[in-house]
């Protein structure tokens, strides 16, 4: 006869349920507990600790995986990508494009930004969002449409620079698409935000430049406003409706 | 149809035993239906997972039940399908159902025939 968790033992389940809490929610950890606790009282206690440790698992795995890969992604994006563009886009410095010196600074400055931001954007929205998100669909289009900026070729930066523009102009216009790129948006400007300021406050008031912590930090909390920001994408609008039950 | 809206295997199969269930269906009793309807025995945690998304998805909706002994205290969390969920259920089930026409899959697994 397994041992079957008892209400008198129940106070011991309670960091238990505080740490399901965290990847859950509090509502949604107190029923999972309450139906773990039920369930073991005829399968025992054995079977109730690793039903737990599995639940936690496959309800908390997604976000901390996500984080890693985008900070893995950054760090590529930083010692790798910026190192190819160091080296081959020397020899073009002086190159003005196909629009001339002022269209420059937009046309090749806005993509190279926005590609910086998705390479930490991307890996974090296809691990919590799954691929079939919006979020991370147009994550993915921008990043194709911005990654040729990298290459030294004005031509090809001309042209990522125009059709960035105008990918995301046609998507600010399109209600389906118009969340997701202020959702994008948001977080990234978030990002830039919180990485200069932690790092002007870092060389300015410490006097040295922790800029991997920087970056960390930035990245988190420009994950967190994502992931707080995700939920209003999945509120639909009446206009949407009809198109969902068609 | 909405790629978000469209649904999984385990999707349906959980919101087929919610609706089975009627307002008896939480955490336990889905497990249970799930199991006693196809054999299967999926881990609670693909259960809570499938269920959370779901209600992201606003297919499922949960309303809180009373605290029992047996449960340590804790409440029961009772779930029901929303119209936007039975809606994606039945275009999932309509798209099945199409795919199977002129098949005779089920006849011929019924009397053990042609295609065993």
């Amino acid at each position: 006869m397994p041992e079957s968790i008892s209400s008198a033992n129940i106070s011991r389940t309670a960091p238990a349920e505080w740490l399901l809490a965290r990847v859950a929610g509090s509502t949604r950890a107190t029923a999972i507990l309450g139906d773990l606790t039920e369930m073991a009282q005829t399968r025992g206690r054995l079977w109730f600790w690793i039903a737990y440790a599995r639940t936690l698992v496959s309800l908390g795995w997604r976000t901390p995986v996500a984080f890693l890969l985008a900070i893995a992604s950054v760090k590529f994006m930083l010692v790798r990508v910026l190192h190819l563009v160091a080296h081959y886009g020397a020899h073009h410095l002086g190159d003005v494009g196909l629009f001339g010196e002022m269209n420059r600074e937009v046309l090749w400055n806005l993509p190279m930004v926005i590609a910086q931001c998705l390479f930490f954007a991307l890996p974090f929205v296809f691990v919590c969002y799954g691929r079939r998100n919006r979020l991370t669909q147009l994550a993915c289009t921008l990043l194709l449409i911005t990654i040729p900026v990298y290459t030294a070729l004005p031509w090809v930066r001309d042209l990522s620079g125009v059709l960035t523009l105008l990918a995301i102009v046609a998507a600010l216009l399109l209600s389906l698409w118009r969340r997701p790129v202020i959702v994008l948006a948001a977080t990234s400007v978030t990002a830039i935000a919180v990485v200069t300021t932690c790092a002007y406050i870092l060389t300015s008031v410490f006097h040295h430049r922790k800029v991997f912590a920087c970056e960390a930090i930035g990245i988190a909390i420009a994950l967190m406003v994502c992931s707080h920001l995700h939920g209003w994408l999945l509120e639909e609008r009446p206009a949407l409706i009809g198109d969902t039950h068609a | 149809m909405n790629p978000e809206r469209s649904l999984g295997e385990f999707e349906q199969i959980v919101l087929l035993a919610v609706l089975r269930l009627g307002d008896a269906a939480y955490g336990v009793t889905i497990l249970d239906e799930i199991a006693a309807k196809t054999g299967r025995n999926p881990a609670p945690g693909a259960l809570y997972t499938t269920l959370h998304r779901m209600e992201d998805k606003g297919l499922v909706t949960f309303r809180d039940g009373s605290p029992t002994p047996e449960r340590g205290g804790r409440a029961k969390r009772f779930v029901t399908v929303t119209r936007e969920g039975r809606n994606a259920l039945a275009s999932a089930q309509s798209a099945y159902q199409s795919l199977l026409q002129g098949l005779d899959l089920l006849d011929a697994k019924l009397f053990g025939g042609a295609y065993a």
